[in-house]
């Protein structure tokens, strides 16, 4: 019994020591692979290599948020809106490019060099109460929300003109997909309830991946994607229902990197990021180099 | 006299069959599910063996075998577990999906086995204190408290884990990763205790206070009488406890797929991240196509996780009859062996 007393203390020490000495080490936190984040991340930062097989993979956004913020070793990637806790890196293009916010200029000018449109996609033109709610969230007081929720409206190229009074029709809409979007997709839905009291709004997350499913199995009138969908997809739709799907942009999104507030770095670039997820590089002295 | 059916106050006799029917269907609609469950995901599994298409993707052998084609994730001098890594990718959202199992079996046991290890201790210590010590009061608050245990959902488990437990430990401990199979492996505690407690528990209490009486008669003390009277007598039903313990412990999703941190590595570090069988396919079907490959794939492991909880089951259940029918003198070794294998004997 002392014996094992002995060997117990002995590997909690040892237990110890190695956390203290390896405050070095990089803990990278990614999200679940039915992610449409996880797909624009691995499609435009990995240039499509997998992620390495330690990097630690979180059912939402938000849950990655957290994890960053109680881990000093840590590095997470997600939506801007949901920076609680946690620093956001600058990130550079390559190594020799300026180090760039992401803020409402950047973002929206596309100088910000990792953000991407959100999408609705419906199965054929929207019509009626869809497509006035479409619309809205396109329009003026939508991108005003968008901005102040902590998401990028669109350039004012992209957004739509004041819509015309809505169809008097009861109707529920239901949205569902994209994590990243749920957010948004709440105030919105709040909002324009409040406005047009004929329409009730579901808004339900599950991933871009799973929206884009029930879209496709009629489960949903409109589907929220944080990716385009792949053609695949869209030869489901039109394969289930006889019509195509459309794509319509309703915000732009920032892809910010996190840190823990006491991780001395300020900025990253993208071939750093890459060397990070893919596994080359899994100390932060190490990451220096590159 | 009255007969029955006046007792029963005048129920008319159709009422009683239609009664009767009713009950007996709800038996066979659970068996019937459970039967249905199984074609629906074998038949789900099957392509994996069976589908040329399927096969262009992945075939079983691929997903055993470890391969040569994935060195891009290696940093310059890479260790052994990280080679082990290479080998076996579990990556089915890539250009070349990969689906080897290695990584998922090592992170299944090695929760598992964490699991268990804390959970058997606790929970077959506090079946013998609530069974042979604890007085009569203490025992009645006792087993409700660990069976409300039971009662708490898996997710609210996995959550308390996610944001307290993992801290806790975090900082106790020094560990690099907060998610990791101690965390995963203390909160699959909670989950398991109450399974080993009930059955091993129920074990212990079956035990007819006769052989206790005997033992105290012959000078035996409590603890001897627990430990070496009704411990013995009830061992079958205990180990039933611990195997259906594991079968809990192997099929919990919830827990482990908010403490695990999902990453699929081969290492047997407890103080690792990890990700299971049951995690991986609650993580991942949602996305995966109909009848892709990966699909398939996720059925094929639904099937194989079906198999051995069954199995585990099936052992568990198997011994807790097997100690009853012994206590009650039942067995029928004893019929024909007049020599009372069931009582142990106090020596050694």
């Amino acid at each position: 019994m002392k014996k094992l007393c002995a060997i117990l203390a002995a590997g909690l020490a040892a237990g110890a020591g190695c956390g203290g000495a390896s405050t070095d080490a990089i803990v990278p936190y990614s999200r679940e692979n039915n992610s449409g984040t996880y797909m624009y991340f691995k499609e435009h930062v990995l240039n499509d290599v997998d992620f390495a097989a330690h990097v630690q993979t979180l059912p939402g956004t938000a849950s990655v948020v957290n994890a960053v913020s109680k881990d000093k070793r840590s590095i997470g990637y997600g939506g801007i809106a949901y920076d609680k806790g946690v620093k956001v890196l600058k990130v550079k293009k390559d190594a020799g490019s300026a180090a760039i916010e992401p803020n409402v200029e950047t973002v929206v000018k596309g100088t910000y060099p990792i953000s991407r449109y959100l999408f609705f996609y419906t199965v054929g033109e929207p019509e009626g109460a869809i497509k006035h709610f479409i619309e809205w969230t396109r329009g003026k007081e939508g991108q005003d929300l968008c901005e102040k929720v902590g998401y990028f409206p669109l350039p004012e190229d992209k957004r739509s003109k004041p819509s015309e009074a809505p169809p008097a029709e009861k109707k529920t809409i239901t949205v569902k997909g994209s994590d990243t979007m749920v957010i948004l997709g709440g105030r919105w839905a709040e909002t324009y309830m409040k406005a047009y009291s004929g329409v009730t709004l579901q808004i339900t997350g599950g991933g871009s991946g799973t929206g884009i499913k029930a879209l496709i199995d009629g489960e949903t009138h409109i589907c929220q994607a944080s990716r385009p969908m792949k053609a695949e997809e869209k030869k489901k739709v039109k394969d289930k229902h006889g019509k195509d799907p459309v794509e319509i942009a309703v915000a732009l999104d920032g892809l910010a990197i996190f840190v823990h507030p006491s991780n001395p770095l300020t900025e990253i670039s993208i071939p750093q990021l890459k060397v990070i997820y893919t596994g080359k590089v899994r100390k932060w002295s190490e990451l220096r180099a590159h | 006299m009255p007969t029955d059916s006046q007792l029963l106050g005048h129920r008319p006799r159709y009422v009683e069959k239609s009664i009767e029917l009713f009950i007996r269907s709800s038996g066979f609609i659970v068996i019937g599910s459970l039967v249905l469950i199984f074609v629906f995901v074998a038949k789900e599994a099957l392509p994996l063996l069976t589908s040329s298409t399927v096969h262009e993707e992945v075939t079983i052998p691929s997903m055993l075998l470890p391969r040569t084609d994935n060195t891009e994730s290696l940093p310059p001098d890479p260790t052994l577990g990280q080679k082990m890594d290479a080998w076996f990718p579990w990556q089915p959202v890539s250009t070349k999906p990969k689906y080897s199992l290695l990584p998922l079996v090592i992170g299944t046991l090695k929760v598992t086995f964490v699991a268990l290890l804390i959970a058997i201790p606790i929970a077959i210590a506090a079946a013998i204190f609530t069974s042979e010590f604890a007085p009569q009061g203490v025992r009645e608050f006792i087993k409700p408290a660990v069976e409300i245990l039971a009662g708490i959902p898996s997710v609210v488990v996995g959550f308390f884990a996610l944001m307290v437990l993992a801290t806790f430990l975090q900082d106790t401990f020094g560990l690099l990763m907060r998610l990791n199979a101690i965390t995963a492996g203390v909160a699959l505690s909670l989950a398991v205790i109450p399974i080993v407690y009930t059955v091993a528990e129920d074990a212990l209490s079956a035990v007819p206070q006769t052989f206790r009486d005997g033992s105290h008669a012959l000078g035996a003390n409590r603890w001897q009488t627990a430990w070496r009277v009704a411990m013995p007598a009830a061992m079958p039903g205990v180990f039933a406890a611990c195997v259906l313990g594991a079968g809990r412990a192997i099929g919990e999703t919830m827990i482990v797929l908010m403490s695990s941190g999902n990453a699929a590595t081969c290492s047997f570090d407890p103080t690792e991240s990890f990700r299971t069988f049951s995690a991986t396919i609650a993580a991942e079907l949602g996305d995966a196509p109909h009848g892709s490959p990966h699909y398939h794939v996720l059925f094929f492991i639904g099937a194989f996780l079906f198999i051995i909880t069954f199995v585990l089951n099936m052992i568990g259940h198997w011994y807790v009859a097997r100690v009853r029918d012994r206590l009650a003198g039942k067995a029928k070794r004893k019929m024909t062996d007049p020599t009372p294998e069931a009582v142990p004997e106090l020596e050694g």
